[in-house]
């Protein structure tokens, strides 16, 4: 991949056309941790289920932070768990990406004046979709996967490389 | 059997004055602190009673001291009981884990969340918030945190805008 970089010094024809083929395969094979902190997280079994099916954008759940690209922090976040949250996103292998669902995980959402909760997953970890909702439909789930993978097809993945 | 008729049997079996006190909520008992084991091991052991299930157990800061609640039943007789105490502020009381099980859980309960040290009880922990949490959460003082193991967690420029001025 080096050679290949070191090769051409700007971005020609076969570097966009192998970024665009690997940006398809990253954008349709987004694996997703397992991961529901609340009631959002039965919408998010929903949508992986049959109606909402997330396996036809190559969705598949994966049960370790290791296997995954995509976290979605489905539901309240307690300070408890706010540390936990880090390790997890920390030991997910980069390119990695966040879905923020539901008003809870936005903002504490109807739990703010709780003692016990976050406000916000954006305190802990970055995030890069933010779906609101009080839990959002299956179908808005969706749109935020999309939304990612919009984001991962107009990555400049090698480009970024080199610099 | 009514609470009102489990008073004297109750009363029998120990020296602390119980008192009936029966408000908009029922008839209960109350305890006083020193006396909570034996009355409670009287409940569970005579026939007549058998309270075989601790169905709750929790409290609530009250003025300034904690009233503890006990909320019993039998499964035999199918009667309940509600027992209170009293305890003060950052105060203790016998544990009743010794008769029911479940009460090691609930008294950890209670222990997290209104600081009352339950004396025999066998592994008294916060059972819910972290082990280094400070200060207990259903007190009527208890200061809400701003920030907690570095997590800044003060309310943002948009959620103070929504509060009632």
């Amino acid at each position: 991949m080096n050679n290949l970089l070191n090769t051409f010094d700007n971005d020609g024809i076969v570097l966009t056309t192998l970024d665009q083929a690997l940006n398809w395969t990253r954008a349709n094979s987004l694996f997703y941790m397992l991961f529901g902190l609340a009631c959002c997280g039965i919408e998010m079994m929903q949508t992986g289920g049959p109606r909402g099916d997330l396996d036809r954008f190559g969705s598949v759940p994966r049960a370790s932070p290791r296997q995954s690209d995509l976290m979605i922090v489905a539901g309240t976040v307690t300070l408890k768990m706010a540390s936990r949250v880090k390790v997890l996103y920390d030991q997910m292998p980069e390119p990695k990406y966040v879905i923020s669902m539901g008003s809870c995980s936005n903002t504490g959402g109807l739990f703010q004046p709780g003692y016990s909760v976050l406000h916000g997953v954006d305190r802990v970890i970055p995030v890069d979709v933010y779906l609101p909702g009080c839990p959002p439909r299956p179908e808005a789930l969706t749109s935020a996967l999309i939304e990612i993978q919009k984001r991962i097809m107009a990555e400049r993945y090698l480009r970024k490389q080199k610099d | 059997m009514e609470t009102q008729n489990i008073l004297p049997l109750l009363q029998s079996k120990t020296q602390g004055a119980l008192e009936l006190i029966e408000d908009a909520y029922g008839a209960t008992i109350k305890v006083p602190a020193e006396a909570l084991l034996e009355v409670c091991r009287a409940a569970k052991e005579s026939p007549e009673l058998a309270f075989d299930c601790l169905m709750s157990q929790t409290g609530s800061h009250v003025g300034e001291s904690i009233q503890l609640f006990y909320v019993l039943f039998s499964y035999q007789h199918k009667h309940e009981l509600i027992l209170t105490s009293e305890v003060p502020l950052g105060g203790s009381i016998d544990s009743v884990a010794g008769l029911w099980a479940i009460a090691d859980w609930l008294e950890r309960e209670t222990f997290d969340l209104l600081g009352v040290s339950f004396k025999g009880h066998p592994d008294l922990r916060r059972i819910m918030l972290p082990e280094d949490w400070e200060g207990h959460p259903l007190l009527k003082d208890y200061p809400t945190p701003m920030e907690y193991n570095g997590i800044d967690n003060s309310p943002s420029e948009i959620t103070q805008s929504f509060k009632v001025k």
